[in-house]
């Protein structure tokens, strides 16, 4: 399995305010990793220091093999933003524009759009049973279609890593099961590394095969099943460690 | 009524068209009318398809902010005896780049920095025509603008900085798109947003200092607006949107100068009205 990404005793901070402090983990290919934390544990702010979105106070992280600050590959790595105001009803993108953003890491300037890259679209509206909105706005969809739009631009560029921030806020139940269920055909089909953040740690627990659990730092880091066992964990949690474990104990879906 | 008076009813009518004809042939014959055409056309173009970046950044107001600053340029420019233009295209671009820094830097909103920098462009400006002994003509032609005296040099001026404004927007599109749907999404596919502000701000700067001499200093962010905010009310896509918002500015600069020009009306100020006839037109379509 190859290294995806590596972090090593890595430190964000906010101004003065550490908002990460030595963490350190490693992910390969086919992983799929639940972020879980409480608020202000520092989850996003990973994603973000990952992204390149925010600079590292301290330590090294390496993805794809390349150090953060030098990586350009981004064609590599798909991200779905956390669900939030951003679709404005007033912004006329339709869903074609939006997906031709996923393709762009992958175009040098100046950044043509040709019939290599519409048929791409095509191919990825396909895959999500889609191609009838392909020419609809953007913000005329419901929040489950927008999402899903959101998770093919994600995955329009092919990438080896995708990144979720907190996915499911904008789904309903059903929505949501779907949703979870096309990330896991993704992981285990096409062998892409997932990290997903996630505040539902017991629903996350049925397909995730890892947790990343933090508090400023890292708490856990390993396999869910481990973590469910663990007396340290166990100690650290109290009660709460039952009740992140009940449904991943129950509704064990993911196959490692 | 016989047929003797309805002959002569057409032959009144028949020649009043005529004459309605012969003087619109002869007013596209004028040469400040096609250069007011011309040099309108342009401006008005990249003005809208500028406007339709800032409104969506809710960066709208940059544009009568950076107009403020040119006021106080053309008023350096007079006093020093310089062409104004020379020296407010540097002058305006620096200061869209002053207001970035300072929204980057200070931690303010941009809507502050724009007011900071606006006010000290006004300030500059009153305060040199002061120190020349008040307003004179060449400074208060520039508060409200006149197209129809618009000179060669301008026009050729206004045609080639409009054609760099539009190549450069296209060149930057997708970039430009990405980061005004998503900046934080657009970082993430490796496009650097601070060089594509800067690009954005550059651009606002140079058309807003063309658009002065159109409209004039009080009724530049109309043209930067209300194009913009016409389109999107009906547009269906992004391209679209930039598309009918151009359409909408070209038709109202064409109309604005002609009426101007039948009627003895200002310029400016019908150019911006028939803008905002067309906005209100589209709000009534949305409706229906």
């Amino acid at each position: 399995m190859s290294v995806i990404l590596k972090a090593n005793k890595i430190c964000v901070n906010y101004g003065k305010t550490p908002a990460l402090h030595n963490v350190s983990f490693e992910i390969n290919q086919g992983d799929y990793i639940g972020l879980a934390g409480p608020n202000g544990a520092g989850k996003t702010t990973l994603i973000k220091a990952v992204l390149g979105l925010i600079p590292l106070a301290n330590g090294e992280m390496k993805i794809f093999d390349q150090p953060q600050k030098k990586f350009s590959a981004w064609q590599k790595i798909g991200y779905l933003p956390q669900k939030s105001a951003i679709i404005s009803t007033l912004f006329p993108a339709t869903v074609e524009e939006i997906l031709m953003l996923g393709i762009l890491p992958s175009k040098k300037w100046p950044k043509v759009i040709g019939k290599k890259e519409h048929e791409r679209v095509d191919e990825i509206l396909e895959q999500f049973k889609i191609s009838d909105l392909r020419k609809k706005m953007i913000s005329e969809l419901s929040g489950g279609q927008q999402q899903k739009i959101l998770l093919a631009r994600a995955l329009i560029s092919k990438p080896q890593l995708l990144i979720l921030d907190e996915p499911s806020t904008a789904l309903d139940p059903e929505s949501r099961e779907s949703f979870f269920q096309i990330i896991s055909g993704l992981n285990q089909n096409n062998k892409i590394a997932i990290i997903l953040i996630t505040h539902d740690t017991g629903y996350i627990g049925q397909y995730a095969q890892k947790l990343l659990y933090l508090d400023k730092k890292l708490v856990y880091f390993g396999k869910f099943s481990e973590f469910c066992t663990s007396t340290d964990m166990g100690s650290y949690f109290g009660h709460e460690q039952h009740i992140i474990c009940h449904q991943h104990l129950h509704e064990h879906k993911h196959q490692n | 009524m016989d047929m003797n008076n309805i002959l002569s009813a057409i032959n009144i009518c028949t020649s009043t068209n005529i004459k309605t004809n012969m003087e619109f042939i002869n007013f596209l014959q004028y040469s400040f009318i096609q250069r007011a055409f011309l040099a309108g056309s342009f401006v008005a173009i990249i003005c809208a398809a500028l406007g339709i970046f800032l409104v969506l950044r809710k960066m709208s107001l940059i544009g009568d902010g950076l107009s403020h600053v040119s006021f106080g340029a053309i008023a350096l420019g007079i006093f020093l005896g310089i062409y104004p233009f020379h020296i407010a295209v540097p002058l305006v671009i620096l200061s869209s780049y002053i207001i970035l820094k300072i929204t980057e830097k200070a931690k303010i909103y941009g809507d502050a920095a724009i007011g900071i920098v606006s006010a000290v462009g006004i300030a500059g400006g009153v305060l040199l025509a002061s120190l020349s002994n008040g307003f004179n003509v060449d400074l208060f032609s520039y508060l409200f603008g006149n197209i129809l005296s618009i000179a060669l040099s301008e026009v050729i001026l206004s045609v080639i900085l409009s054609a760099i404004v539009l190549i450069i927007i296209y060149l930057y599109y997708w970039d430009l798109f990405s980061a005004t749907f998503d900046e934080e999404y657009a970082k993430t596919t490796g496009i650097k947003t601070e060089y594509i502000n800067i690009i954005i701000s550059a651009l606002t700067a140079v058309t807003v200092v063309l658009a002065v001499k159109m409209v004039g200093v009080m009724l530049v962010s109309a043209l930067l607006i209300l194009p913009a905010v016409t389109s999107l009310q009906i547009a269906k896509g992004f391209k679209i949107a930039i598309v009918l918002a151009c359409c909408t500015a070209l038709i109202s600069v064409v109309l604005g100068i002609t009426i101007s020009f039948f009627l003895n009306w200002p310029s400016g100020a019908t150019i911006v009205l028939l803008n905002a006839l067309f906005f209100i037109l589209a709000l009534i379509y949305k409706k229906l």
